[in-house]
């Protein structure tokens, strides 16, 4: 194999589409790692079955986290040990991370609430894109009446803005 | 390398790893770098300290690491080498603020070979192969497989450059000055001083850069 031609090493999917259509799928969780909702738009690939993937994708976030906490060069104050608890927005946190078939874009409300959006791997800084779609859940299915808070989402309006809006992104 | 005579036995591995940084600075090591008056003298030592690995380039004077001109300019926070079963072989720190010990280090690399295996198991597409980049609020880690499974990563600054060729640099030092090293063990921590010597200089080429910016 050619390591050092220039050439592309690891075989990535085609480049994304001009038509959109390149979110994977999104998952959100709440403070005490309860999928609330898991929409998928193109999976071709299950290695595990739903709970499973959902408990596997919070613990890697969390594991995540704690590893960005400790390894912070940035602060020389004591960090404690790895794997210490830490409270949303304490400790260095990550925003995404990228593999050579898709990119994974991460935000953590105050409260503790987990997006997790998959794209192309290709695909730009989606920060602001992860709070617009927080800002859908507070106006869709926060503010809704008939949602009990920490059960899973089922507010039609807010999948098919969501839908809607993922494809114009992505 | 010979301890010094009143030198204790067994030390702490802290102490172990803030020795073999004391060993770039010592004098005679020094004078063999930068004093290139009777070749003969400065191979046959470099044959003893290094257990047979020459590397004849970097003794005229014209480094390896000449290549680090197309790096870009970032500062390397750390390096760290994984062996194939998620073992930390190398760890090298260039400047962070709250370094970690040794035993903060075995775990962070650890954790990031698991992280890097359960990353593959949940891509939607077929054929990942873990982690490339991982962009946290104040750095970025990015990381290298060999083909072997050998994890090379390194954590910099946020939005630094051309760090994948700075990997592949690395593992091909390691190639080089490691692996072709015959008294060097596979799997274990590597202790060979050309490549310590080496790697210090591609690194601090590119932190020379940055700093000139």
């Amino acid at each position: 194999m050619q390591f050092f031609g220039g050439s592309e090493i690891s075989p990535s999917p085609p480049a994304p589409t001009a038509s959109g259509n390149n979110g994977h799928m999104m998952y959100v969780f709440n403070r005490n790692g309860v999928c609330l909702l898991y929409r998928e738009w193109n999976r071709p690939l299950r290695t595990l079955n739903a709970q499973q993937d959902h408990k596997l994708m919070f613990g890697l976030l969390f594991s995540l986290k704690s590893l960005t906490a400790k390894m912070d060069p940035t602060s020389a104050a004591e960090k404690g040990n790895l794997g210490m608890p830490q409270l949303p927005g304490q400790g260095c946190s990550f925003h995404s991370f990228r593999t050579n078939t898709y990119k994974l874009s991460f935000m953590e409300s105050p409260s503790g609430i987990k997006i997790i959006l998959v794209t192309h791997p290709r695909t730009g800084d989606l920060r602001e894109s992860l709070k617009y779609i927080y800002n859908l859940y507070v106006e869709y299915v926060v503010k809704n009446p008939l949602y009990t808070p920490g059960s899973p989402i089922r507010c039609e309006l807010f999948n098919t803005t969501l839908d809607q809006y993922v494809r114009g992104i992505a | 390398m010979f301890d010094p005579p009143n030198s204790p036995k067994r030390k702490l591995a802290k102490d172990k790893e803030r020795e073999s940084d004391m060993e770039f600075k010592k004098p005679s090591l020094k004078r063999k770098i930068q004093n290139p008056k009777d070749k003969t003298k400065q191979l046959v030592r470099c044959v003893n300290d290094s257990h047979g690995v020459i590397d004849r380039q970097w003794l005229d004077g014209s480094t390896v690491a000449d290549t680090t001109k197309v790096f870009g300019m970032a500062a390397i926070y750390s390096l760290y080498i994984i062996n194939k079963s998620g073992g930390l072989i190398y760890y090298k720190d260039y400047g962070s603020a709250g370094r970690m010990d040794t035993n903060d280090s075995l775990r962070v690399a650890s954790l990031w070979h698991s992280m890097h295996a359960i990353s593959q198991q949940l891509s939607p597409v077929s054929g990942c192969l873990g982690i490339e980049l991982l962009q946290a609020d104040t750095f970025d880690l990015h990381c290298f497989q060999s083909l072997t499974g050998t994890k090379f990563f390194v954590v910099c600054e946020p939005g630094a450059q051309h760090m994948e060729n700075l990997l592949k640099f690395v593992y091909e030092l390691y190639t080089d000055y490691v692996l072709k090293n015959p008294f060097y063990e596979m799997e274990m921590p590597i202790r060979c001083e050309l490549f310590d010597i080496n790697l210090t200089q591609a690194v601090q080429k590119d932190r020379v850069a940055f700093l000139g910016r």
